[in-house]
């Protein structure tokens, strides 16, 4: 069984087609994002210094480890005297220095927002903006309440964790955004390789061959499943792996156990007590899953039809078609097929995931779906493919 | 060993591809002769169990082919008659692959693939790409690849198509090679490739059996209807009512080779060949 596992995983990548495709899906992805990022921080406008995006980062991600620390009263009471020495020297800061203070800022406020109720209620939350009063003095500015609901979450969570740490977020975060943005590439590329598993040997003509073979009656018919599915899991596993291995060269990872609050509190968004390395854990897993049900779905379309160009539209149709209709059930279905997506949106978007609470929901939902789809078209897969004849080849 | 056919039919829509075959086949070479579209694929393809009856059975030594399930197949060897193989396999690696399809172990296949590559002759081709082998390799290729399990029913739809009479003499005596202890059936309709070897011979015609027989007896039937003589040439017309296996115009003369179930004034009789069997069961023009 194994060696038929394997040499069905070996025939998938024997094709040279599907493996120019996959050595551009892993890398395509990554470069775009790392480049993207990179030209994020490119305008002094944006860093508000004269340094590349590189040396920016760089810069920053050393504060943020210098500044590091568990968030206590003492801790924040330091950050708070640090900045005000800096503000209260006399010369002009250099690049450096303005760095420095922004880190310094962010933490202090993160600080405050996990130490202080009062002032996160003020604050509304986090999602503020800094800006002068009348006086010249630096105030935070109120934005629109966030939902009441949320609030309470927010809040909830981070009053029942105990320990909070902040660090150096930069190679999470941007792994994390990474690992996203693979999303949507990688699961047109998982259609396209699996959604003709088990009918690509009809256009070989070796169908007939192989259904008069002992192990190919039935036997082959589990195996390409497993086959399948070993793939699915381990495609992502390459991706994290690449992205973990790329922005450990490039950054280095910091603390694992930096609150990844922290690092979404610098892009003002989404809030959620997981640490950096859960979240990067729940990235990994969200593809995974996804990686998972697009498999099994693009397998079952691909055992029920003869032509494999008739199963890979039919695939695309299933998978694509919800999002071009671009109703609200359109867009959630192909979110719960593909929920790598849900974690992308969560980065741009405050509506979709926000926080711990619906971070955990989907997790377990995801799961619970991909094994209940697994589960139901198992047994259709292998009935389709016992029963498949061979009337017209050739 | 014996394979035995129960009324097996096979219907596609109105169209009867294959119509109650009921016969036995035992080991040895059976050839199975009949007009493109006459079912030998379809029949041939039940056989091999990759599509299934409308209705009848087959038994395998007195077993329902249906029961056996797997353990028919291992003494299956079924070579398709438009073989694919994957292109970019190397023999070798494609021989592999086959033998794992087919259940076998590692150290029995090594065993098989040597000794079919030299059977077939493909020794040196044993690292090359399947797609960079000329058609009569692909077709040995082919062969091998039938008989990795050492099959003891081995089925070939058209297996001679599309090679030179070399590669077809080759062919023959590779399958003559393997046909004694084995239930093979070769199906074809170019009665050269058969000739001399076959044991039985089995003629199809609209999806029955019209003839199964030894070629002597079915040749003997065909003593005193294979005719030849020598006709002026504005003459022939008043011959074309029979079946013209072969002319030869000269600048008066035509020589005739004819078939016909009644007696021709002036013509010497013939000793039939499978030729003249398969055109007097084909000679309603069908082509062949
Ligand atoms: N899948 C199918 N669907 C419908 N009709 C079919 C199918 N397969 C075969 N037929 C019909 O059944 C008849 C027998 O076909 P078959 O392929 O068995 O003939 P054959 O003797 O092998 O011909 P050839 O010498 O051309 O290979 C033909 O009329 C063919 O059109
Ligand atoms: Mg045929």
């Amino acid at each position: 069984m194994i060696l038929l596992i394997w040499t069905e995983i070996k025939k998938l990548f024997k094709n040279k087609l599907n493996l120019i495709l996959l050595l551009l899906v892993l890398l395509v992805p990554l470069v775009v994002t790392f480049v993207s990022q990179l030209s994020e921080y490119h305008s002094s406008e944006v860093t508000g210094v004269e340094m590349n995006a590189f040396e920016y980062l760089k810069t920053y991600q050393k504060y943020q480890q210098q500044y590091r620390g568990e968030v206590t009263e003492e801790w924040v009471s330091n950050l708070e005297a640090q900045y005000h020495k800096l503000e209260t020297s006399n010369h002009d800061l250099n690049d450096e220095q303005v760095i420095e203070m922004d880190v310094l800022r962010k933490s202090i406020d993160f600080g405050h927002y996990i130490l202080d109720e009062t002032w996160r209620k003020e604050n509304n939350g986090y999602d503020h903006s800094w800006g002068y009063d009348e006086n010249g003095n630096l105030i935070y500015l109120p934005q629109e309440a966030r939902p009441g609901v949320e609030m309470d979450l927010i809040t909830h969570s981070f009053e029942a964790e105990n320990h909070i740490y902040v660090g150096d977020t930069t190679s999470w975060k941007q792994a994390i955004a990474a690992i996203s943005s693979y999303g949507v590439v990688f699961a047109f590329y998982l259609i396209y390789l699996f959604s003709s598993m088990y009918n690509k040997e009809n256009k070989d003509k070796m169908m007939s061959l192989i259904k008069t073979s002992k192990n190919g009656k039935r036997k082959l018919g589990i195996a390409k499943l497993l086959a399948g599915l070993l793939v699915a899991i381990l495609l992502p596993l390459a991706i994290i792996g690449i992205v973990f291995v790329f922005y450990q060269c490039i950054f280095g990872f910091g603390n694992p156990n930096v609150s990844f609050a922290f690092q979404l509190f610098e892009n003002s968004d989404v809030a959620s007590t997981f640490t950096c390395g859960e979240t990067f854990g729940i990235a990994s897993l969200l593809l995974i899953i996804g990686s998972l049900t697009i498999a099994i779905l693009s397998m079952f379309f691909s055992s029920m039809m003869k032509s494999s160009y008739r199963s890979l539209a039919i695939s695309f149709v299933f998978f694509i078609l919800p999002l071009a209709l671009n109703t609200k059930i359109g867009t959630f279905a192909i979110k719960l097929l593909s929920p790598v997506e849900y974690l992308n949106s969560s980065f741009y978007s405050f509506s979709l995931v926000s926080s711990i609470g619906s971070y955990a929901f989907f997790n377990v939902h995801f799961i619970l779906q991909t094994s209940i789809w697994i589960l139901i078209l198992v047994p259709f897969i292998y009935l389709f493919y016992k029963n498949m004849q061979i009337t017209n080849e050739g | 060993m014996e394979l035995n056919l129960n009324k097996l039919t096979k219907q596609y829509g109105s169209k009867l591809a294959v119509d109650r075959v009921t016969l036995t086949l035992q080991p040895g070479l059976t050839a199975l002769l009949g007009a493109n579209g006459s079912g030998k694929t379809t029949l041939l393809r039940m056989i091999v169990d990759i599509i299934k009856p409308t209705s009848g059975e087959i038994f395998y030594d007195g077993k329902n082919i249906m029961k056996l399930k797997e353990q028919y197949l291992c003494d299956i060897g079924y070579m398709p008659q438009h073989l694919g193989m994957y292109p970019n396999f190397k023999v070798e690696e494609f021989l592999y692959y086959m033998a794992t399809l087919k259940g076998l172990k590692k150290s029995y296949a090594k065993i098989q693939i040597d000794k079919l590559l030299h059977k077939v002759n493909l020794e040196e081709k044993r690292h090359h790409k399947i797609k960079t082998l000329s058609g009569g390799m692909y077709q040995r290729l082919g062969i091998a690849v039938c008989l990795l399990n050492d099959p003891k029913i081995v089925i070939l739809d058209e297996p001679t198509a599309g090679l030179d009479p070399k590669e077809r003499m080759n062919f023959k005596n590779l399958i003559s090679s393997i046909s004694q202890d084995k239930i093979v059936i070769l199906s074809t309709h170019i009665v050269s490739d058969i000739s001399e070897i076959a044991d039985r011979i089995m003629i199809m015609k609209d999806g029955s059996i019209i003839s199964y027989d030894r070629p002597e007896v079915l040749l003997k039937e065909m003593e005193g209807k294979v005719y030849a003589l020598t006709v002026p040439n504005d003459n022939v017309v008043n011959y074309e009512k029979y079946t013209i296996v072969n002319r030869k115009v000269g600048r008066e003369e035509t020589y005739l080779h004819l078939l016909s179930d009644e007696k021709i004034e002036g013509a010497t009789l013939l000793t039939p060949d499978l030729n003249d069997l398969y055109l007097y069961h084909f000679k309603d023009g069908e082509e062949f």
